[in-house]
């Protein structure tokens, strides 16, 4: 016997080996054959051997190492009916050896040692100054997560997990976790799914948390859980945990709750708008037919020779028809741009209006009208290049038609009304400025307003034009203003983006 | 013989009916009141597909897709196929049922996709029309109506994924 140990000691280790670890044994031959066996080879789920044939048709997990020829000795661990057993493969002359050991009690120790590391671990993890920290601070933090109503299971070396501490109720409730061993991927198809993202970020130790993102799980009881899990790589261990989602879920979940619903409705809003303005459009169209026919008797009457009275009162009328239809324009306009203003607007950069053209069109449009009221219209862009804005034409035609005409309405006999363009680099400025009274710096505050009224006794149509202006212009992302003039009259302006800055 | 079971993705942009459409499926209920789906539900239904036998549905009913929620591409690893579902009476959610089977094909090559056009029952309020089905169709699109209001239609599409996953 080696160092001195006597024979009947060596005797009584030996014994006590064989009875703990139940060693089993086969031997092959050069071919890989079965000659001899013997030991406890049931505990390993190995029947009956026949001799001569081959040993790894007869021992599944020993297919492809038989015959060992000239490799050295070596061993491996693995999992048969139930038990964990030590195979260790030993070339001995012409014959190779099959040892297998019991190694359950080893593996289960093992595992209790990690599970031991883990919760220290979580302990140093939950601000522990203690470099060695006492079991009991472990327990604390497995308690810790059993009050905050956490599952915490631990991951073993051999990647199933185990339960640390005691399970919050809801996760009895839910998965099975008997014995203190949780199989994740069983407990949830939604867990199996986060394992595939969890097991890169735990080996490749990262330091970050890895959330799963809410999910839920039907209760037992007919009801419903949110639950999160969350994936935690340690320096020695890893973690996931699985938390059940409480009032700030709630909030949240309410909070978004509420945002769709008012999106939802914000939807139905428009859909309702659009409805209306098919209705609107239909009893317009019906209003204005009648006040086109009266127009063309009236100008028949405008033919007509008639006395001095007669001729104001059918001039009155015209004048007031023409106005009625006037006012249902204006306002068809303003209810279109607010439902557009409503809807997201779509630049298209390949359509941007030349806002020099569409001033000179205006400006050219309305000099007949102007040459009637006695009024100058004087343009400064006629020779000026195009300049492209972030915009539509057709609408940006209305705005300038209603700030030029609103101009020409607050302009005595003989003045000028002055139309310009401006360019820098982040905007392009139009101005309309009159040599009117000058607008009271309080109504100019307001007078962008829906249905806000003009000055004095010119007041507009039905104070929508400018309103109109205004919402136009700000759904472009422009900003629109008035001011008086320090020598009088008033100066309106509106600036858009460049549509290619 | 155990039946085969099949990850299917309830895809679609929020308040389409995606949940409700599990719900009618798997509960056979149906209630008016929009309940936001925040991450993930989980459900499972057994159907029976001629000459496959039983294939058991393992339904995900994922967060809808708007500005304020984005899908999580990982949800749909290892999906077998998609249920794509769009509100017949909002246009746009036609748009986003488009991009997200997109998305689906990126992530799970091969899946197929099912468009199911929700809410049949409103058909005179609908803004997706039969000109864009009928393209949707020339562009390879396998699509039906449903309701999950009155229940037309709800179990032919969970039958029709059913089949089109287990071809």
């Amino acid at each position: 016997m080696r160092d001195n140990v006597p024979e009947t000691v060596a005797s009584a280790l030996a014994r006590a080996v064989i009875r703990s670890r139940r060693p089993a044994f086969v031997t092959s031959d050069s071919d890989g054959n079965a000659l001899r066996w013997g030991g406890s080879l049931r505990a390993y789920g190995i029947g009956e051997l026949s001799s001569g044939l081959a040993v790894a048709d007869q021992i599944p997990f020993l297919t492809g190492l038989l015959p060992l020829a000239d490799t050295p000795a070596e061993w491996f661990r693995m999992q048969t009916e139930g038990v964990f057993a030590d195979v260790h493969l030993v070339p001995h002359g012409a014959e190779d050896w099959i040892i297998l050991l019991d190694s359950t009690r080893e593996v289960r120790g093992e595992a209790s040692v990690q599970q031991l590391r883990n919760e220290l671990q979580l302990a140093r993890n939950g601000g522990e100054s203690d470099a060695s920290p006492a079991p009991a601070a472990a327990s604390s933090v497995a308690e810790l997560y059993s009050v905050l109503g956490i599952l915490a299971l631990a991951r073993r070396p051999d990647g199933s997990f185990s339960v640390v501490g005691t399970p919050p109720d809801w996760a009895l409730a839910l998965f099975p976790l008997a014995d203190g061993v949780a199989n994740p991927s069983e407990m949830s198809p939604f867990l199996e799914n986060f394992l595939i993202d969890a097991d890169p970020h735990w080996h490749e130790r990262r330091p970050d948390r890895l959330r799963s993102g809410p999910w839920r799980e039907d209760t037992p009881d007919g009801d419903f859980i949110d639950l999160e899990a969350t994936a935690i790589a340690l320096p020695r261990g890893s973690l996931l945990l699985v938390e059940r989602l409480g009032a700030r879920h709630r909030d949240a979940t309410e909070t978004l709750q509420k945002a769709r619903e008012a999106r939802l409705g914000h939807y139905e809003l428009l859909r309702d708008l659009e409805h209306k303005e098919v209705l609107l459009h239909t009893i317009v169209h019906d209003l204005s037919g009648p006040a086109t026919a009266m127009q063309g008797f009236l100008q028949l009457v405008e033919d007509v020779e008639l006395p001095p009275q007669l001729r104001k009162l059918s001039t009155t009328a015209m004048r007031q028809s023409i106005r009625q239809q006037e006012m249902v324009g204006e306002i068809l306009d303003v209810f279109a741009a607010e439902r557009r203003d409503l809807s997201d607007f779509r630049f298209d950069a390949g359509g941007a209006p030349d806002l020099v053209g569409c001033v000179r069109e205006a400006v050219e449009s309305m000099v007949p009208v102007f040459g009637k009221r006695g009024v100058g219209l004087r343009c400064d862009v006629l020779d000026q290049a195009a300049l492209r804005v972030v915009g539509e034409k057709s609408r940006l035609d209305r705005v300038l038609f209603n700030l030029i005409e609103n101009a020409l309405r607050y302009s005595p006999r003989g003045s000028t009304v002055s139309v310009g363009v401006e360019s820098a680099r982040d905007w392009v400025t139009v101005c309309v400025e009159d040599q009117g009274e000058g607008i009271d710096p309080d109504l100019a505050k307001t007078i962008f307003e829906k249905l806000s009224q003009g000055r004095g006794d010119k007041k507009g149509k039905a104070g929508l034009g400018l309103y109109f202006c205004r919402i136009t212009i700000e759904r472009w992302g422009g900003e629109l203003g008035c001011e008086p003039m320090s020598g009088g009259g008033t100066r309106f302006w509106f600036r858009l983006r460049p549509s290619d800055p | 013989m155990a039946a085969t079971q099949k990850k299917i993705c309830m895809l679609g942009a929020f308040a389409v009916g995606k949940t409700s459409l599990v719900q009618r499926f798997v509960d056979g209920l149906f209630s008016e009141k929009y309940l936001t789906t925040v991450g993930v539900k989980i459900d499972r239904k057994v159907v029976a597909v001629e000459a496959r036998g039983d294939v058991n549905l393992i339904l995900w009913d994922l967060q809808g897709e708007d500005d304020f929620n984005n899908l999580r591409a990982t949800y749909l690893r290892g999906a077998s196929g998609h249920l794509i579902v769009a509100d017949g009476t909002r246009g746009a959610t036609l748009e986003t049922a488009i991009r997200l089977r997109d998305l689906a094909a990126e992530m799970t090559p091969g899946a197929p996709c099912l468009l199911v056009v929700n809410k049949s029952d409103l058909r005179s309020s609908w803004e997706i029309d039969d000109k864009q089905l009928s393209a949707l169709s020339e562009d390879g699109w396998c699509w039906l109506t449903t309701s999950a209001l009155n229940a037309e239609g709800v179990e032919a599409a969970f039958e029709k994924i059913a089949a089109m996953v287990t071809q």
